[in-house]
C-alpha cells in the first residue's frame, strides 16, 4: 500500500490529472473544455489518493486509475466508450513514458533511491516538478500546433459522427 | 463510431498496455530495491518509447481508417441522394403530359377554376424542383428534394425560395447537409402534431454581401424562452430520451465554419448565417 500525502494530491496529482485529460483529449481531436477537465481532473486525483489507501499490489492502482479516467470522459465530455478508453490510455501512457525517461536521470543526479524518494514528502513533491514540467510543455506545444491524430480536415466532423451514433 | 474500426483500437490499446505494463513492472522492481544497472534502465526506455511510438501510429492509422469509412458512407449517402432526385426527375417529366392532359381536359369542359387550381399544385412542385437546381452542389439539391417529397407524404406544405446559388460556401455539402437535414426533420416533427391545413414548413437560401443566410421556419408551436438557449445542448430534447442531439450537431458545424445560429420564435426559425469564401 503506497499513501498519498495530502500536499502531493494538490502539487502532484491533480496538475497530472489536468495534463493527462488535456494530452489525451487533445490527441484524439476533442475540444478542450477547461470548465468540464478541471473537475474531471479532481474526481480523478480524489480517485487516485483513495485507491492508494487500499490494500492492493503495486500497479494495480493505474489500471483503476486508466478505467477512472475513461469513465470520467464518457460522463464529462459525452465520448463513445472505445474513444474514452483511448483518451485515457493515452494520457496515461504519455505520463507513465515520460516519468520512466526521466527516472534514470533523477536517480542519477540525486543519487537516492525511489524508495527514499518515495518515502520523503518534499523530494516526492520536488522531484515530480521536472516531470510535470516536461508534460506541460508538450501539452502545450500540442494545443498550440493543434496536434492531433486524427487528420485536422476530418477530425471535428468525426466528433459529431461519434455522437451522433452513440 | 464504426464498428470497423474497433479491433484496430483495441490493437493501439494493446500497444499502448504493453508499454505501460513494462513501464509499470520496471518501476515495481525499482521501488522494492531491484538492484537494476542504470544500464538496463536505459534499454527498457528504449523499448517503452518504442512501444508507445507504435501504439500511437497504430491509434492514428485506426483513426485514419475510421475517417475513411465515414468518408465512404457519407459519399454513399450522396449517391443515393443524386440518384433519389434523378429518379424525382424522371417522375415529373412522365407525369408531365398527364397534367397536360388532365387541364386540356378540364378546359375542354370548361372547368376554368379547377384548371388553374390544378395548374398552381403542378406549377408549385416543378417550381421546388427548378429552384433547387439553382445550386451549386448537387448534394444539397439532392437532399432538399427528398425533404420536398417526404413533406408531401406528409401533408406538410413545403415552401421554397432559394436566391443564392451557394457558390462561394467553403463548407463542404455533407455538412451543409447535416445542418439542412437537422433543421428540416425538426420543422417537420414540429407540425405533425397540427391539422393538416396547418402544416407549413418554409425554407430560404438567401446571401448577402458577406454571408449565405439558411433559414427554415415552421407553424408549430412557440419555443418557450427559457429553453431557447438549452435547446442547442448535446442531450437536451423535448422530445423524450436519446433524442437532442441534432442541433447541438448544427451549431457544432456552423459555429466551426465561423457562422451563427439564431432562433426567433413565434413563428419558429433557425436562421443560419454561414461567412462566405473570401469574406471577413
Amino acid at each position: 500500500m503506497d499513501q498519498m500525502p495530502l500536499l502531493a494530491l494538490i502539487f502532484q496529482s491533480i496538475p497530472e490529472s489536468i495534463i493527462i485529460l488535456t494530452l489525451g483529449l487533445t490527441l484524439m481531436g476533442i475540444e478542450l473544455k477547461w470548465q468540464r477537465i478541471i473537475p474531471a481532473a479532481v474526481l480523478s486525483s480524489l480517485c487516485a489518493y483513495y485507491v492508494r489507501e487500499l490494500p492492493i499490489p503495486y500497479g494495480v492502482h493505474t489500471l483503476i486509475g486508466i478505467i477512472a479516467v475513461a469513465v470520467l470522459v464518457l460522463i464529462f465530455f459525452k465520448t463513445s466508450i472505445p474513444v474514452a478508453i483511448c483518451v485515457a490510455m493515452i494520457g496515461i501512457v504519455i505520463v507513465a513514458t515520460v516519468e520512466m525517461l526521466l527516472c534514470p536521470l533523477l536517480l542519477f543526479f540525486t543519487g537516492k533511491t525511489i524508495t527514499e524518494i518515495w518515502e520523503s514528502k518534499t523530494l516526492r513533491i520536488l522531484l515530480a516538478i521536472p516531470e510535470l514540467i516536461v508534460l506541460a510543455l508538450m501539452t502545450f506545444w500540442c494545443i498550440r500546433k493543434k496536434f492531433s491524430l486524427r487528420s485536422p480536415h476530418f477530425y471535428r466532423s468525426n466528433r459529431t459522427k461519434d455522437r451522433e451514433s452513440d | 463510431m464504426s464498428t470497423l474500426s474497433f479491433p484496430n483500437y483495441l490493437m493501439a490499446v494493446f500497444s499502448l498496455g504493453q508499454a505501460l505494463l513494462i513501464c509499470l513492472f520496471t518501476q515495481y522492481l525499482v521501488y522494492f530495491n531491484a538492484s537494476i544497472p542504470l544500464g538496463w534502465i536505459v534499454i527498457v526506455d528504449i523499448v517503452i518509447f518504442g512501444n508507445t511510438v507504435l501504439g500511437f501510429i497504430l491509434l492514428r492509422k485506426s483513426l485514419v481508417l475510421e475517417e475513411q469509412d465515414n468518408l465512404i458512407r457519407q459519399q454513399a449517402k450522396h449517391i443515393q441522394d443524386l440518384e433519389e432526385m434523378i429518379r424525382n426527375i424522371r417522375a415529373q417529366r412522365h407525369d408531365f403530359i398527364s397534367h397536360l392532359q388532365a387541364v386540356y381536359g378540364m378546359l375542354q369542359l370548361g372547368k376554368l377554376e379547377s384548371a388553374r387550381e390544378y395548374l398552381a399544385e403542378v406549377t408549385g412542385d416543378i417550381r421546388i424542383l427548378s429552384q433547387t437546381l439553382r445550386l451549386r452542389q448537387p448534394e444539397v439539391a439532392a437532399l432538399i428534394q427528398q425533404k420536398a417529397a417526404l413533406a408531401a407524404n406528409r401533408n406538410i406544405s413545403f415552401g421554397l425560395l432559394v436566391e443564392s446559388d451557394l457558390g462561394k460556401l467553403t463548407m463542404r455539402p455533407h455538412n451543409l447537409n447535416r445542418i439542412l437535414g437537422n433543421l428540416l426533420d425538426n420543422a417537420m416533427e414540429a407540425v405533425m402534431f397540427l391539422a393538416t391545413r396547418d402544416r407549413y414548413v418554409r425554407m430560404e437560401i438567401r446571401e448577402d454581401e458577406q454571408s449565405y443566410i439558411l433559414s427554415v421556419g415552421n407553424s408549430g408551436p412557440e419555443i418557450r424562452e427559457d429553453i431557447r438557449e438549452k435547446i442547442f445542448e448535446p442531450g437536451f430534447s423535448t422530445k423524450g430520451e436519446n433524442r437532442g442531439l441534432g442541433l447541438a450537431i448544427v451549431r457544432e458545424i456552423v459555429e466551426q465554419h465561423g457562422g451563427q445560429v439564431r432562433l426567433t420564435s413565434p413563428p419558429t426559425i433557425f436562421t443560419v448565417t454561414l461567412p462566405k469564401a473570401g469574406g471577413e
